[in-house]
């Protein structure tokens, strides 16, 4: 049976695309098993209950939690939830994070807290 | 002798009745839990939702954009015994200048028992001047 297409297979090779995978890179994060990515010069934001996560591909990344995000809801992910505890910092009601990696340079920014550090 | 081995085979017997009686789901409330379960008669013991979008701009310059959302809840004066609520997303923004937005709800009630949420995403700007953005939001009501 292989061999009657064999013929047709291998005629058939010449006629596919054989460029090389391309080789752009692209940045990830994972949080709590949620992946967001971005290739050079794109940009990616990912909001999973109220915690927001922002890179680009030149490796800027923002994080914000709390009421300054889009969402916020204080009575999600409780009960068994399959997420591991504390893998991002708390959100507490009225409260709100924002934290900000740019290149070597990290922001941190509360309702009264602001810190920049190389 | 045979007394003693009367009383072994008594004791051998007895033993896996106790862990019987001592397993089992461990209550903060009970009387509270009883009482839910108690007036949750004729209503569904379980409710369960999935919600899952694949959303994706693969030529040069498209734009693609989802939004799903599910909202399920019990009957008035219905509380399910075990609420499961599954959100997962998959959001790619892949040709030269894309744009993809995905967004993804799920409302649901508390479980008596139990309440299980899982969120699951990926979001993924790959075209160069992409736009990748994705909202995922599992809620769980009271």
């Amino acid at each position: 049976m292989f061999r009657c297409f064999l013929p047709a297979i291998l005629a058939a090779l010449p006629l596919l695309p054989i460029t090389p995978a391309s080789a752009d890179s692209m940045r990830c994060t994972s949080v709590n098993g949620n992946v967001n990515c971005a290739g050079s010069d794109a940009m990616s934001c990912q909001t999973v209950n109220g915690r927001r996560v922002c890179i680009s591909g030149h490796g800027d990344v923002v994080q914000s939690f709390g009421p300054g995000s889009t969402y916020s809801d204080p009575g999600d992910d409780e009960g068994l939830d399959d997420e591991p505890p504390a893998a991002t910092p708390k959100r507490t009601p009225g409260r709100s994070l924002f934290l900000q990696r740019d290149g070597a340079r990290l922001h941190l920014r509360t309702d009264r807290l602001s810190i920049d550090r190389d | 002798m045979f007394r003693s081995i009367l009383a072994a085979m008594a004791l051998m017997a007895a033993l896996p009745a106790a862990a019987q009686e001592t397993g089992g789901l461990r209550m903060r409330n009970q009387t509270s839990v009883l009482d839910q379960i108690e007036s949750n008669r004729g209503c569904p013991l379980s409710s369960t939702s999935v919600t899952v979008g694949i959303n994706k701009a693969t030529s040069n310059g498209s734009s693609a954009r989802q939004l799903g959302a599910t909202q399920s809840g019990g009957s008035t004066g219905c509380q399910p015994l075990v609420s499961t609520r599954v959100v997962a997303g998959v959001n790619l923004a892949l040709g030269r200048g894309s744009s993809a937005d995905q967004t993804l709800q799920s409302n649901g009630p508390r479980g008596v028992l139990a309440t299980t949420a899982y969120t699951r995403g990926a979001n993924i700007g790959y075209g160069a001047m992409s736009t990748a953005n994705q909202r995922l939001i599992n809620q769980i009501g009271r």
